[in-house]
């Protein structure tokens, strides 16, 4: 097998792996077609055929709100459509290849490696459509930036992320804005790394829509092992701060998302009876007599116990505006989370495992190994100061997670679609046995 | 004032010294560090090129220095927001504060309902002892998208004010936080002594629907005793203390531009008349008066607190009972800062 007398048993497994790797993926890319359950192709048919329907009756008379379904459901169609093509064009290719002319084998031996490829994107691309979209998936986001315990090691770290995502906002040009940043006044005369500032709580909005799908995979504990600076001895103190991602309304309200926040049934309603609002009252006579510059507001929901404060402006108006943006986001989120433990509970428990909470720890910041590694997706980035200056190391971190995030929901979806598959076979049999 | 405790002031100069230099008229460490940031930002956004650092922080530390010895922010930084306007300000004329926002929204909102006139009417605001212009702006910022017709006029004695009311139209026109002034929708601003005759005249009867005025009303005394010092030493003492007038018809000082604003709307009769007051006392005082000058016969009358939409927190009356008026309600929290007569 080798002209050397001797090899080692690892170099031997190195050189003969990236054989059997080939193989490997040659076999599954072969079985590639089957890997869309039946399930799922089953309810594709239905959305399509409910598609078709949906875009003759628009011939007739147009509607609004069929046009919006037609137009959801117009990415499915034509994402089967495809796969079925690929789907046909590779059983001719197959019965081609059994054919008694070899020039024609030869030529469909060729084209069979191209459409098997097609085949594969196109069941991705359907199993994609056919994942129901996050409902806040369009809408720009608020970032929540808090330390976690570890006192003032992990407000400083905080301070470091919060700059970080300014950095890649900036590098990536989306439209962004601070809501929020308040510094402790504990540190003294204490500084953390490059000038980092004692992080109490700050919010960061990125007002592009769809941003809240780009960032939301970004929700959760990110952990930091480092040597602090205020460390004499020089030992390694992990900390942690929590980032939670809300959805926004956008500032420039369009008439849908205006009857969005009008409208009871939805995520962003909030009772204005159910909120306490709070000023900071003068000392003494208050009007003329005296001349306050705190403009500090603090807004409590009374049935959830929620509170925003917000001090940042000089402008009392416009404080109270960005503490009710930030409540109503809190809000909707918290609605969302109750919505999907429920939907979760009721899931099979397989699934179970792949979730990621709020709790869950979700990256970890080593500075003294320069490394970065997302504990979901598994990537390891081993240049710190890029990611912390949210370069493309930062971005192959985010891409990663997303990717990992996709795949999560299209499991999730057809995990649902075979139970549900399954009940209805159950009922079935039920009934057929009465 | 209590001295300050050499161990904060050490403890905000290790923080920053520039904090430590606003200490004495902020008095704690987090409120220091939020106008130390505020007055950063603004030497930021004012700076005259980017690469003049070393002149933007001489000019931070000027007027940090400037603000600790005192001088209110609103004048060391030329401006104050009020509402969604940004109101300029300049020494000799008061600075606007947030109880006459929080009124004058409350009132705008109102009107905006038709709670006191149909919509579809003209409406026609005069403000008296205008200032900075402050609530005649905001009145017809909030305002004018509701009206079809609004005509606002602002009113002050002091020469200063009108030319700085003027300056802060142009300067919220060009910002584009008001609507730029067009013959349906007017702002004015005139120069004129409230006690000058002309204002009783019969003709100006019906000429205005709402008069809104926040006028002096410390008394002497209350301004050597409430005002805080820097008010007392940098604000102007005409827009807070009336003079004496022998021809008084209230006994106190403090009141007399009550008197007087209720002999105009006497003749006036407009639908709505909201009068800023010192305090829960002086506004009572006001209710009484309005039913000695105009009779309660067609008015009804209200006290609103500090916040006119806030809830009344523990130990805060909803109503309260006047001699010779009767109940008189009391809306919101804080404490009794406006008196609202409308015709019932």
């Amino acid at each position: 097998m080798f002209t050397a007398p001797w090899v080692c048993r690892s170099c031997s497994r190195l050189a003969t792996r990236s054989l059997l790797a080939g193989q490997t993926l040659r076999r599954r890319a072969s079985t590639g077609p089957a890997s869309l359950p039946p399930a799922l192709l089953q309810r594709a048919h239905k959305l399509a055929a409910e598609h078709a329907q949906l875009s003759a009756s628009l011939a007739t008379d147009f509607d609004t709100k069929t046009a919006k379904r037609a137009g959801e459901l117009g990415s499915v169609a034509a994402a089967l459509k495809d796969y079925e093509t690929a789907k046909a064009s590779l059983a001719e290719l197959n019965s081609l290849l059994s054919s008694t002319d070899a020039e024609l084998r030869d030529l469909a031996r060729d084209d069979v490696a191209p459409t098997t490829a097609q085949l594969d994107s196109a069941a991705r691309r359907l199993s994609i459509a056919l994942t129901p979209k996050h409902p806040f998936a369009d809408m720009p986001c608020l970032i929540e930036f808090r330390p976690g315990p570890g006192g003032l090691e992990s407000r400083f770290f905080t301070d470091s992320l919060f700059k970080m995502y300014q950095a890649y906002c900036t590098r990536k040009g989306y439209r962004f804005k601070v809501v929020k940043y308040e510094t402790s006044d504990q540190a003294g005369s204490a500084s953390g790394y490059a000038s980092e500032s004692p992080l109490q709580e700050a919010v960061l909005e990125i007002e592009d829509e769809g941003a809240y799908e780009i960032f939301r995979a970004e929700a959760g504990i990110h952990r930091v092992q480092r040597v602090p600076s205020t460390e004499k001895s020089g030992r390694t103190h992990t900390s942690a701060a929590a980032l939670w991602v809300l959805p926004s309304l956008a500032e420039n309200t369009t008439s849908d998302q205006e009857a969005d926040f009008s409208d009871p049934e939805s995520d962003f309603y909030i009772d204005v009876s159910e909120v306490k609002s709070e000023v900071m009252r003068a000392r003494g006579a208050g009007g003329q007599h005296v001349n306050k510059t705190e403009s500090a507001i603090r807004l409590t929901h009374v049935p959830t116990g929620i509170a925003v404060s917000m001090q940042d402006h000089r402008s009392q108006h416009r404080n109270r505006e960005a503490a009710w943006k930030v409540l109503r986001s809190r809000l909707a989120q918290r609605r969302r989370e109750e919505r999907e433990e429920l939907a979760r509970s009721l899931r099979s428990s397989v699934l179970a495992k792949n979730q990621v909470t709020r709790g869950d720890k979700i990256r970890t910041y080593n500075y003294q190994q320069d490394r970065c590694t997302d504990h979901r997706s598994g990537v390891d980035v081993h240049n710190l100061p890029d990611v912390l200056a949210g370069g493309e190391a930062f971005e192959r971190i985010i891409e990663s997670v997303r990717e990992y995030l996709v795949q999560n929901d299209i499991e999730a979806a057809i995990a649902d679609e075979q139970v549900a598959a399954n009940e209805q076979a159950a009922a079935e049999a039920k009934g057929a046995k009465k | 004032m209590p001295r300050l405790p050499p161990s904060l002031i050490w403890k905000a100069h290790s923080i920053s010294p520039l904090a430590a230099t606003l200490l004495p008229v902020c008095r704690d460490i987090p409120s220091a560090l939020t106008e130390l940031r505020w007055i950063r930002e603004h030497v930021q956004s004012t700076s005259a090129s980017a690469s003049s650092s070393a002149l933007d922080g001489v000019r931070l530390r000027r007027l940090c220095r400037e603000r600790g010895k005192g001088v209110p922010l609103q004048y060391v930084l030329g401006t104050q927001p009020f509402g969604n306007l940004d109101i300029k300000c300049r020494p000799g004329v008061l600075i606007p504060r947030s109880e006459p926002e929080a009124y004058t929204t409350h009132l705008s909102r109102l009107l905006k309902t038709g709670h006191f006139s149909p919509r579809s009417q003209p409406l026609r605001i005069i403000d008296f002892c205008t200032g900075t212009g402050c609530i005649a702006l905001l009145l017809y910022s909030n305002l004018s998208s509701s009206f079809p017709h609004l005509d606002v006029t602002g009113v002050d004695i002091s020469p200063k004010a009108i030319s700085l009311s003027n300056t802060n139209l142009q300067h919220n026109v060009s910002l584009g936080l008001i609507p730029p002034p067009s013959p349906s929708h007017s702002l004015t601003f005139q120069q004129s002594d409230i006690f000058s005759p002309a204002w009783l005249s019969p003709e100006s009867e019906g000429k205005w629907d709402v008069i809104i005025s926040n006028p002096p009303y410390i008394s002497p005394r209350g301004f050597a005793t409430d005002c805080s010092r820097s008010v007392r030493n940098h604000e102007p003492k005409l827009a807070q203390v009336p003079l004496p007038r022998p021809d008084a018809a209230v006994r106190r000082q403090e009141d007399v531009f009550y008197a007087r604003l209720l002999d105009i709307g006497a003749v006036v009769r407009p639908k709505v008349m909201l009068f800023e007051v010192g305090g829960m006392d002086q506004a009572l005082r006001v209710v009484r008066l309005v039913g000695e000058r105009m009779g309660m016969g067609e008015w009804e009358v209200e006290v609103w607190r500090d916040w006119p939409d806030g809830r009344a927190v523990e130990g805060e009356e909803r109503s309260v009972r006047v001699d010779g008026v009767g109940e008189v309600p009391v809306r919101g929290s804080g404490h009794g800062r406006s008196v609202l007569v409308y015709r019932r």
